[in-house]
């Protein structure tokens, strides 16, 4: 049964910019872009590389280890190396905290 | 004249491997045959000097996609497979198997082949290049704990062996004949650097070295250096550089000088003939002139860029050149060039396992380096990529103050 989980503020991710949040034994990419927050699975899907150590353009993760990007919105893999859709997760925001549905 | 809607493709590396399943994926529908020299379908070499050689990842994961995706996408892959002539008045292709292709289209993405060190020795067994995956299946079973390895070559390929081989506790010494490493890529403080990393996990590491050659009983046992010592050696690998393979380009009248020279477009000097990846010389508008680039990301954009040529959208290739490697836990990246700046600044220490080079040409960015300690360097070199990319002349004093984030001199 999924349930939503506080990741921060909205303050503590500069916009255009990722974040990682762990939760059990996952990590997860939370993302502050000019189309609002998103999330995704944490961790790169063509190599074992933590995402949140990427840069975000626009509503684009690069992955930092090889430049793989996908789109932030809906996970998609947009460019080699990676060919593998990176799972996403429903945000929300209320009281300026992001939430988080796992 | 030849098949409109064919398209060939010599060469099943990277580079020919992402085209034929780019053009595909993009709706091309004409045939496509692939022919690569190799057994194995197109494949990542940048795995098989790290993961693959340290056991963690089996070779065939190194594969672009696997077999039964060429089938269904209705690519004809021809392995170990050569082609020897190129007909370009009726564009036709000869393999050695006496197979003929007919084409529309002809990309070559012949790739390139280890330069060989021939010194009195070398055919010795236990001395090997490294550039295919079965070179790097080999060398993994030679490369027992204990055992004493000799690279020649201080490039990226030679310190990737390097740290793989110290993780596998083999004794590990890198033989440079310039006075430092890197010295084709890097400016001298982030070699230095380099060469400290490779210290501290216990690479020997030696540079202006001259040798002499090799002996040994069948099997090699040492490398003989000029000034008479004589490095103990169960095994040795050559890493010093590749050559582009142009000889069918040439042979079949294209236009070759230090790899195939194409334009912007990728194609070639004369009609209907592309080429692309490390066999490539093209025609970057950023600079102004011909190069030739050895990377993943080179061969994985020119084939997105060969695809939109051929399918008549074509897309000018101008990239700012940008490469990985991976030693320990360490990460090297760099993108643009450090060759021929005015003036090198740098923030972080080495000591804080986060470093970064920045060069300028006259008042514009042209070049970084970042090594670094996981991936800590890449934020910084994907920013400074973005401002050479974006021609910026960020001020020297901000690049080297790590307070100023990189990203606000994009903006500036």
């Amino acid at each position: 049964m999924s349930e939503w989980h506080r990741v921060c503020g909205t303050d503590e991710i500069d916009e255009e910019d990722v974040i990682q949040f762990n939760h059990g034994d996952k990590v997860y990419a939370v993302y502050n872009t000019e189309k609002g927050f998103f999330a995704t699975d944490g961790i790169c899907t063509h190599e074992h590389q933590e995402l949140a150590d990427g840069i975000v353009i626009g509503t684009v993760i690069e992955c930092p280890l090889h430049q793989g990007r996908f789109e932030i919105t809906d996970g998609c893999a947009l460019s080699a190396p990676v060919c593998i859709d990176l799972k996403t997760y429903p945000v929300k925001v209320e009281n300026n905290n992001v939430f988080i549905e796992l | 004249m030849g098949n409109n809607n064919s398209v060939v493709i010599i060469g099943a590396g990277q580079a020919g491997g992402r085209a034929a399943l780019a053009l595909r994926d993009s709706g091309f529908e004409g045939d496509i045959h692939l022919i690569g020299k190799e057994p194995s379908p197109p494949y990542n070499r940048p795995p098989l000097s790290k993961a693959v050689l340290l056991g963690k990842k089996p070779v065939e994961k190194t594969q672009l996609t696997g077999l039964e995706n060429y089938q269904e996408k209705n690519i004809q892959l021809h392995l170990d497979c050569s082609a020897t002539a190129v007909d370009t008045e009726n564009q036709v292709v000869t393999c050695t198997d006496g197979k003929r292709f007919d084409y529309g289209h002809l990309i070559f993405a012949t790739g390139s082949y280890p330069r060989e060190l021939n010194l009195p020795g070398h055919e010795l067994n236990g001395i090997t290049t490294f550039r295919t995956d079965q070179d790097s299946v080999d060398l993994s079973q030679c490369l027992t704990p204990g055992s004493d390895l000799v690279i020649i070559g201080g490039g990226f390929i030679g310190l990737e062996i390097a740290a793989s081989a110290k993780e596998l506790d083999c004794n590990v010494t890198v033989l440079e004949a310039q006075d430092r490493l890197m010295s084709r890529s890097m400016p001298e403080g982030a070699a230095a650097d380099v060469a400290h990393v490779h210290d501290q996990f216990g690479v020997t590491i030696m540079t202006g070295v001259t040798i002499q050659g090799f002996s040994g009983n069948g099997k090699v046992e040492a490398v003989e250096l000029a000034d008479g010592t004589r490095l103990k050696a169960d095994n040795v690998v050559i890493g010093i550089g590749i050559i582009p393979d142009t000889a069918l380009a040439q042979q079949s009248g294209l236009d070759v000088n230090n790899g195939i020279i194409t334009d912007q477009f990728t194609k070639t000097s004369v009609d209907n003939i592309y080429a692309i990846g490390d066999c490539a010389c093209t025609y970057l508008p950023r600079y102004d002139q011909h190069i030739r680039l050895e990377s993943s990301q080179n061969a994985d954009l020119q084939a997105a860029t060969v695809t939109k040529t051929i399918l008549a959208d074509p897309q000018a290739y101008n990239p700012v050149p940008w490469l990985w490697s991976q030693q320990y836990n360490w990460v090297i990246q760099t993108a643009g060039f450090t060759q021929d700046s005015d003036q090198i600044v740098s923030r972080g220490r080495v000591e804080d396992e986060c470093v970064v080079y920045f060069a300028l040409k006259g008042r514009h960015l042209h070049g970084v380096v970042g090594i670094g300690k996981g991936a800590t360097v890449a934020k910084e070199v994907r920013m400074a990529q973005m401002l050479i990319e974006h021609d910026k002349q960020p001020d020297p004093a901000d690049l080297s103050n790590p307070d100023i984030n990189l990203k606000d001199l994009l903006t500036a």
